[in-house]
């Protein structure tokens, strides 16, 4: 429940669909998958477990930060949390929130507010807020192929804010601030030399932010690289 | 089709990323980037501040621990260089 907002994942495995189709929050699709689609009890619900200490999603965090051999999917979902309540209602700028290496592009001074697109244009979602904002967009897209990355990207008139990619893709989330796309690695590590990341672990992550590696395991780079040279530059 | 604005950025935690490095891979994997390409780490400062400011800081800490204990487990042994003390064991 709590990760379909940091991660995007449909509620489509397990007990957990029955229930929540059952209770009203999630309708199943024609392809028999779960999906969030009424906004208000998901709301409701969201609200309740945040006022339950044990229950609210810094707990759920917690926890599942805790396992020290599994705490990758839960860093991810930390950050993508950060992010979405720190970047909205104009509160910081992209200099703020960012170091930036060698180019500091002119946007640098803009406000970086987070932005789900609803007929086409920008507009702010705030779930965990006082006062909602979009919330039926969803927050996070979890795409598991090519096509739903694409489709994320190519400016469809209705799209939540981040996008989680599944493993085969090279970054591990995308998020609109508007006309800025951010294309983000997160790497939670304390290998090296006690003061940065390690060589290894910078050269990983640079790697997977280049479009030329993205999907390198699925498909042909050349045929892909002409979707992503027409949707990102 | 409206171009974006790409900013790729990478987030350490709790160690921040570091493009500084002179290491060849490192330079090389910038330069594949190309000339023009926006490059940024996340602000750990403000990343923590936030959490403290929401009174969460105990997800960081948690993460932290974790990643203490993952070390330890993989030196297996005490990590001589940690100098805080944690209240939880691994």
């Amino acid at each position: 429940m709590q990760s379909h907002l940091t991660r995007g994942s449909s509620p489509t495995h397990g007990p957990v669909t029955l229930r929540l189709v059952e209770y009203g929050i999630a309708r199943f699709r024609k392809d028999h998958q779960g999906e969030i689609i009424e906004p208000l009890p998901f709301l409701s619900l969201m609200r309740w477990l945040q006022n339950q200490n044990a229950l609210s999603m810094a707990s759920s965090l917690q926890t599942r930060l805790s396992f020290p051999e599994s705490p990758g999917q839960a860093y991810e979902e930390t950050v993508v949390l950060f992010l979405l309540r720190a970047c909205c209602h104009g509160r910081v700028t992209f200099r703020t929130i960012f170091n930036f290496h060698a180019r500091t592009p002119s946007w640098a001074d803009e406000p970086a507010n987070v932005c789900a697109r609803l007929n086409g244009a920008c507009v702010p979602v705030d779930v965990l807020g006082d006062a909602p904002l979009n919330p039926s967009l969803g927050v996070a897209h979890y795409a598991s192929n090519i096509d739903d990355i694409l489709a994320w990207l190519q400016d469809s008139p209705t799209a939540p804010a981040v996008l989680v990619p599944g493993p085969l893709f090279g970054p591990d989330v995308m998020i609109r601030f508007g006309d800025v796309l951010g294309i983000g690695q997160f790497k939670s590590h304390l290998h090296g030399n006690k003061k940065s990341l390690d060589v290894t672990t910078m050269t990983k992550a640079l790697t997977s932010l280049d479009p030329k590696h993205w999907f390198k395991q699925e498909v042909c780079w050349p045929i892909l690289s002409l979707f992503f040279a027409h949707t990102l530059w | 089709m409206e171009k974006h604005c790409i900013l790729r950025f990478i987030d350490g935690f709790p160690l921040p990323a570091e493009f500084n490095l002179m290491a060849p891979s490192v330079r090389q994997a910038i330069e594949d980037l190309g000339p023009n390409v926006v490059l940024a780490s996340l602000n750990i400062d403000e990343f923590r501040a936030h959490f403290i400011q929401v009174g969460e800081e105990k997800i960081l800490v948690t993460l932290e621990d974790a990643m203490n204990c993952k070390r330890k487990a993989e030196q297996g042994g005490r990590d001589p260089l940690s100098k805080r003390k944690r209240t939880r064991t691994c």
